[in-house]
């Protein structure tokens, strides 16, 4: 479970504890909702930025469970994590591409052997890496606050090796039907 | 009677042992090699080279650098072979088997 929906689940938990607290100390006398006399009502005051004034004090617990209740839901429904829809076209390229987003943030240099950085991670733009085999990579710039449809140029890759012509006798056969090459897999971290 | 404090360590302990991977360890090894062009007998850079296995499938694809390298950092081990793989575009130009038991260099592959 990540962060965010623990925090979620925190609130959600939080929210319902206050309103069955608030019930029990209802049910117990501890609090009432009953409007106390003026005189002895609560009042907040920080500086003369926030004033609260309540003659039923017990209601917090109500509001402000019934706040993080609904708080998570809300919280829940939203999707953080923006989407982008990328297209482009590779010209004259034969055979499968493959392509990658990646951002990499230059840090400090050390020089006593410590490391210690403080860094705030700008992904607004990414480089975006073209790859095909027997080509040489391509790399692009990619601006991610310009919305979330990103078009590319057409990409024309340049050769970085004459065809090979496949020796037979290099070739092994397999007992058992080799992947598709269009399948990318994704185990093995490659260099 | 047990407390939830007197129970909280073993259900702890069990909850932590099936999210670890040290339950599940798997022995991956780095796998390396190089590419030569027969014609130049010189570095094969931009070359796509992947690894199949009947059980794993194929690796994720490492191309060719401009010294003719190329490899992964984690390759499980496997008695079963993998069969090293090389193309140049749709074309396939090599393969050969290699078994993956600990760390290993392909050597040189001249195509």
């Amino acid at each position: 479970m990540d962060t965010f929906s623990l925090t979620v689940m925190i609130a959600a938990i939080a929210g319902f504890v206050m309103i069955a607290g608030g019930i029990a100390l209802l049910w117990k006398g501890a609090i009432t909702l009953a409007a106390t006399p003026g005189s002895t009502a609560i009042a907040i005051e920080y500086r003369n930025m926030l004033k609260v004034n309540t003659q039923v004090p017990g209601i917090a617990f109500f509001v402000i469970g019934t706040a993080l209740l609904l708080a998570a839901p809300f919280l829940a429904s939203r999707n953080l994590m923006a989407k982008f829809e990328l297209s482009g076209k590779t010209e004259d390229v034969d055979g499968p591409i493959t392509v990658s987003a990646s951002k990499r943030w230059s840090l400090s240099t050390f020089s006593d052997g410590e490391i210690r950085d403080t860094f705030y991670p700008d992904t607004s733009t990414l480089t975006l890496d073209v790859v095909a085999a027997g080509y040489q990579p391509y790399s692009v710039p990619i601006n991610l606050t310009g919305g979330s449809t990103i078009t590319l140029k057409p990409i024309k890759l340049v050769k970085a090796i004459d065809r090979i012509e496949a020796d037979p006798t290099n070739i092994a056969k397999v007992d058992y039907p080799p992947p598709d090459l269009k399948v990318v897999g994704g185990y093995g971290g490659a260099q | 009677m047990k407390t939830f404090a007197t129970r909280l360590p073993p259900i702890l302990a069990i909850a932590l042992s099936i999210g670890s991977p040290s339950g599940m360890a798997q022995s991956v090894y780095p796998v390396q090699g190089l590419l030569v062009d027969h014609r130049t007998h010189s570095a094969a850079p931009g070359l796509m080279v992947s690894l199949i296995h009947p059980q794993f499938g194929r690796s994720a694809p490492s191309y060719s650098n401009a010294g003719g390298g190329f490899g992964w950092t984690m390759i499980q081990a496997s008695p079963q072979p993998y069969m090293v793989e090389v193309y140049w575009g749709n074309n396939l130009i090599y393969r050969q088997p290699v078994t993956v038991s600990g760390p290993m260099s392909l050597g040189t592959i001249v195509l």
